[in-house]
Parts: structure tokens; C-alpha cells; sequence
């Protein structure tokens, strides 16, 4: 039986007109990618490891922008490889969330 | 975050023609849903002693500063310097090492244009880029079409990006990974053989160090 094409293996597909227009980075694009890079070299995790995760985030994750299945995938990662865990990611949200909402 | 919820009306078995608005994230991230991800993997990050708050501040620094710079000094070089440009050609990532350019554990490859072959960069399984030669990379290296349509109808991307290549120019798509990063050798412009290389840097752009266009014409 043929492999399945994984999500990510767009080489040849057929597509529309590309977006040439350019976009300002946001600031949370550089962090996560600050934060991967630091813990990358320090030895934490590599980048076949999020390369893999990335591949694996749900369809609709992985249509929904680089650096949103970027953050998906580094948060799979870290919890798979018991660096956090998913609980206290939830905290970690709620936390801020809350010290956002009280500073406005 | 869980992949549950899939009602954005198109079957993944029967892909649809991708277009750039499979990539566009502002609607999702109106709520600050990843930005506030981002910053809670930040925290624990630092809380777990993995990183320190410095370092991820001076790469998010680095990121911040850096631009296609480096690239068009090692270009410049190379249009300059012979001896460089040979070792550049044979070994990308130690020529790039030269000028105190590092690599962050990817080989470098570096394709020459010339009057005969022109090169262009895609990377279909990611979107694989020579980070700290020329910093992060533009939307449309990431978007869907780039990524399914370059290697397959490469011509008429270059088309779209307004570069059309004479007939008798062969065209060569390099697909990068992981591991390996290409960087093109963008033909030294016509009527700048008098130029120093600092004045040289200013005809590299970032478009045609990855193969889309070509070097600025100094006129």
C-alpha cells in the first residue's frame, strides 16, 4: 500500500498565485523562536523533534499559520518530552491571562 | 488546543487548491490564543531552569537585528574575491565561518548563477532557511504555494515574482531540509566591475540571494 503524502509534503501540489505582500514580524514570532533556539542549543531538543511534531499538529493547526503551529508543536514536544506538562500550561495561561485582564 | 473541532469546510482527504489564505492566522489570533502560549512556554521555560532570561532575550534581540546583511557581505566577497568564491562553492559552511558567520549546526550550500543556470531555493517539507544568514523568513518562503508550486512549475513562479529567465537558461530548484540550507550566488550585475565590495553589498537583496530575482541593477 502506498505511503499516505503527510501534510506537510506539499513538493508538486497544485496552488494559487502566491502572497508577495510582506508582513511585519510580531513579537511573539521572535520569541518563540527564541525560546526554541536557546533550548535547541543547549542540548534540550532538537529540530528534527519539533520538525516532527510540526508535521503531526491537527489539519486545521497546521493550515492556521507557521508560527501558531510552531507554538502548537513546541508545546507537544516539551510535554512529550516531560520538560512541562499540560496542566501547568493551563495554569501558566490562566496566570497571565488574569495579570493581562488586571492591567487593563 | 485540541484537533477536535474541523468544521472550516474543505475535506483533507480531497486536498483543494491551496492558496495563501490556508496560511492567513489573523482571525485566529484575534484572541491572543498562541501570543499568550508563547509567552507561558516562555515562563516555564526560564521557571525549569532550561533557559535563563537573558539568553532568550538576546535571541529575540538577534532575530530583532538581523537582517539579509550577512548574506550580502558573503556575496560581495565572493564577487570580489576569487580565492573566496572557490571556497565558498566547496565548502558554504566554512566559508561562511570565515567571516564569523555561523551555521547553528546546518550545512550551508552555496549555488552559483551564471549566464547559463540560475538557482532557486524552496523548501517543500517546512520552510528551511539560512536563519542567520538572512534572518527569518518572508511570508510567501512559508506559504503553501511557494512550498507545493516550486518545484514543480518553477518558470512561472519566477514569473509571479516578475523574473523572467532567457530561453536557453536552465533552471535548477533546490529543495532544502533540516540539515542542509542553500544560499544562490546571484550573478555579479552587468557595469559594476569598478566597485568595492562595500558598495557591491547594497546590489544583494534578500530576493536574490534565494533565487527569485535577480541582483539590483546599479543603474
Amino acid at each position: 500500500m502506498p505511503l499516505e503524502r503527510g501534510q506537510h509534503d506539499l513538493g508538486g501540489l497544485p496552488g494559487g498565485p502566491i502572497d508577495l505582500e510582506e508582513h511585519e514580524l510580531l513579537p511573539w514570532h521572535k520569541m518563540i523562536s527564541a525560546v526554541f533556539t536557546v533550548m535547541r542549543l543547549k542540548g534540550e531538543l532538537t529540530i528534527d523533534e519539533l520538525r516532527r511534531c510540526i508535521e503531526d499538529v491537527p489539519p486545521d493547526i497546521y493550515d492556521g499559520g507557521y508560527y501558531e503551529r510552531w507554538t502548537i508543536a513546541l508545546t507537544d514536544l516539551m510535554v512529550e518530552k516531560r520538560l512541562i506538562t499540560r496542566d501547568e500550561v493551563d495554569s501558566k495561561m490562566a496566570e497571565l491571562r488574569a495579570a493581562r485582564e488586571a492591567a487593563e | 488546543m485540541t484537533g477536535d473541532t474541523h468544521d472550516h469546510g474543505h475535506d483533507h482527504g480531497d486536498r483543494p487548491v491551496l492558496t495563501y489564505a490556508d496560511d492567513s492566522v489573523h482571525d485566529r489570533n484575534e484572541t491572543g490564543h498562541f501570543e499568550l502560549l508563547t509567552d507561558a512556554l516562555k515562563e516555564l521555560s526560564i521557571e525549569k531552569g532550561l533557559v535563563t532570561a537573558t539568553e532568550v532575550r538576546e535571541y529575540v534581540d538577534f532575530f530583532d537585528s538581523r537582517g539579509t546583511e550577512k548574506g550580502a557581505e558573503i556575496i560581495a566577497k565572493a564577487w570580489t574575491d576569487p580565492a573566496y568564491k572557490d571556497r565558498l562553492l566547496a565548502d558554504g559552511t566554512a566559508a561562511a565561518a570565515e567571516l564569523d558567520i555561523p551555521m547553528a549546526g546546518a550545512e550551508l550550500v552555496v549555488v552559483e548563477n551564471t549566464d547559463s543556470v540560475h538557482n532557486v531555493i524552496v523548501c517543500t517539507l517546512c520552510s528551511c532557511y539560512p536563519r542567520t544568514i538572512l534572518g527569518l523568513p518572508p511570508d510567501w518562503y512559508k506559504s503553501k504555494s511557494y512550498r507545493s508550486r516550486t518545484v514543480n512549475e518553477p518558470r512561472a513562479v519566477l514569473t509571479e515574482f516578475g523574473t523572467e529567465l532567457p530561453d536557453g537558461v536552465a533552471l535548477r530548484v533546490h529543495d532544502s531540509n533540516a540539515d542542509m540550507r542553500y544560499l544562490v550566488l546571484p550573478k555579479r550585475p552587468a557595469g559594476t566591475e569598478d566597485w568595492p565590495e562595500e558598495r557591491l553589498r547594497e546590489l544583494v537583496t534578500r530576493d536574490s540571494m534565494i533565487g527569485v530575482a535577480p541582483a539590483r541593477d546599479p543603474a
